[in-house]
């Protein structure tokens, strides 16, 4: 046991500003003062408020340090870890200078729910016996000694899952239509390509809580009868694929992977395949022909995947935020998760806030959460007191939210309603310096 | 892996999390006083979270240099002192704490 837990955001955003500097040298220097028997350094995943970064917490305090570097480490010890006091020019401050030295009390915390999130920037990803630790893997253990494949896909139909993707479509019919499927081989996919500009949830879940999209994948594939996943993983994403071929192995090491989980007679096995650059490849059934090592270029449907998808053969495809859903959805139950969110649209959705904001970063609300709670309390509004004029939502097949809807509920078919759509999360906003011509054109070419 | 050893790793590493976590209004959190200094309570501090971690998973154990003796325990926003607890009885003191909850 600790008495002291320093957890370092090791996401891509602080990892780009050094965060492993900050880690190696807490570890250097606690174990020159013999610290290291009592205070345990973790380099976890993305904590959110990237805009900040690199970030520290540091419990049982819960005391935030942003922008930290490797030099304050010094001052990190001797002040906090030594004598009990923060230190004072590392905590946040809000717009109004308000200190606040909780994370979880900041403007940008308070109006989230982090569902999908909840193990980033609270466990090392690199260490299967911390995500077991908060539960992991029991969903799995729940679905395969208690529950029929048809009793998993009635939970999540029941729970009113949809694909976190884009398109909205209700994960357990999905499911469903694949299990219907006589085919005794199957398939099951998950899509992590992420080519929507400005979109990072996808890669802050597989850098930041890798082993919830192999639990979940486990878990499709016993509903629908399959026994091999793939996920595909953008190659731009070079620590998601690390960290996610980390946690494969540790799985398999574990016997969470492979054959015959749990003494149940079932075996599932995963791979990683990894994109080349191509956008086109986020849609499924590029993505999949992708796969089997041919031009990533779209099939018609019918036939859907779900009859005849990789290889031929019935295939499910989700993306990483959909499965991030499934395992507390087991555990919980589908009541819970369709107490959350509106009426069509359950849930929470990630988003990842970029452009003209205060507060660039991941962030998690329930669905219905306005646009105008996540762009300005949650946000933190538009810098340098400029005039908020849109925020595209939907990636390149999206659309751009004036101010007149700032108050719409966020879900899928509202978005839709006002001309834009969920999309994959990516929130870009724009202000008064924007020119919606030049927005416009940049989509065009994009696409 | 079996079942029953998911369970048990979970249950090992799951007190790990005892003082890795935000409060909130339901979390106990326990403060051990460490005015002369956190190295001085160090083993005080350690005992604390041992025996809490063996019996909350809502709960957190800090030093507080801010007063010398005792342990101060705050739940729901009222925090009630206890000066009279050392390393010596920290541990029956945990347990009658939460006993006392349940």
């Amino acid at each position: 046991m600790y008495r002291t837990h320093i957890l370092v955001c090791g996401g891509t955003g602080c990892t780009s500003n050094k965060s492993f500097k900050i880690v190696e040298e807490l570890n250097k220097q606690l174990t020159e003062r013999n610290l290291n028997g009592e205070v345990k350094v973790i380099h976890t995943g993305c904590f959110g408020l990237c805009a900040k970064g690199p970030i520290m917490v540091i419990y049982p305090e819960g005391t935030f340090y942003h922008s930290v570097k490797a030099d304050d480490v010094t001052d990190i010890i001797e002040q906090h870890v030594i004598a009990g006091k923060p230190v004072e020019r590392l905590l946040h401050k809000e717009n109004d200078g308000t200190v606040v030295n909780s994370l979880k009390e900041t403007e940008f915390m308070k109006k989230q729910v982090r569902l999908d999130l909840r193990n980033c920037g609270v466990i090392d990803p690199e260490n299967i016996e911390e995500y077991i630790g908060r539960d992991g893997y029991q969903a799995l253990a729940k679905v395969l000694t208690q529950m029929t494949p048809d009793d998993v896909i009635d939970v999540i139909l029941s729970s009113g899952l949809r694909g976190r993707g884009g398109a909205g479509f209700p994960t357990g019919l999905k499911w469903k239509f694949a299990k219907g499927s006589q085919d005794p081989v199957k398939y099951v996919c998950c899509n992590a390509d992420e080519g929507d500009p400005g979109a990072f949830m996808d890669r802050s879940v597989l850098e930041g809580d890798p082993h919830v999209v192999i639990e979940a994948m486990a878990i499709a594939a016993y509903a629908i009868g399959s026994n091999q996943g793939y996920v595909y993983v953008r190659a731009e994403y070079p620590i998601a694929v690390q960290r996610l071929q980390i946690a494969i192995n540790q799985a398999k090491e574990y016997g969470l992977l492979g054959k015959n989980i749990f003494g149940t007679g079932f075996d599932f096995d995963l791979e990683i395949r990894l994109g080349a650059g191509a956008f086109v490849c986020g849609e499924e059934t590029a993505l999949m022909t992708s796969i089997e090592g041919k031009r990533g270029e779209p099939r018609p449907r019918p036939p859907f995947p779900a009859v005849k998808g990789l290889f031929g053969k019935p295939t499910i495809l989700n993306n990483v935020e959909t499965y991030a859903n499934v395992p507390q959805i087991i555990l919980k139950g589908a009541e819970w998760f369709a107490s959350l969110g509106t009426e069509k649209s359950k849930g929470t959705k990630v988003f990842a806030l970029g452009g003209k904001i205060v507060n660039t970063g991941l962030v998690e609300v329930p669905m219905g959460t306005t646009l105008r709670v996540v762009v300005f309390d949650i946000g933190g509004g538009i810098p340098n007191g400029k005039k908020f004029k849109a925020a595209q939502t939907g990636g390149p097949s999206g659309g751009c939210i004036p101010t007149e809807h700032l108050d719409v509920p966020i879900d899928y078919d509202n978005l839709i309603a006002i001309g834009s759509m969920m999309g994959s999360g990516g929130l870009i906003v724009m202000d008064e310096d924007n020119c919606m011509v030049d927005i416009a054109k940049f989509f065009l070419e994009f696409t | 892996m079996e079942v029953a050893k998911l369970n048990e790793l979970r249950n090992t590493m799951h007190k790990q999390f005892v003082n890795r976590q935000p409060a909130d209004e339901n979390t106990v959190v326990f403060k051990v006083g460490a005015a002369n200094g956190i190295d001085k309570a160090k083993t005080f501090l350690m005992k604390m979270i041992d025996a809490v971690s063996d019996l909350s998973s809502d709960a957190l154990v800090m030093a507080d240099v801010g007063f010398e003796k005792g342990v101060k325990v705050t739940k729901g926003g009222k925090e009630t002192a206890y000066p009279f607890v050392t390393e010596e009885n920290a541990e029956g003191f945990v347990k009658e704490y939460f006993g006392k909850e349940a």
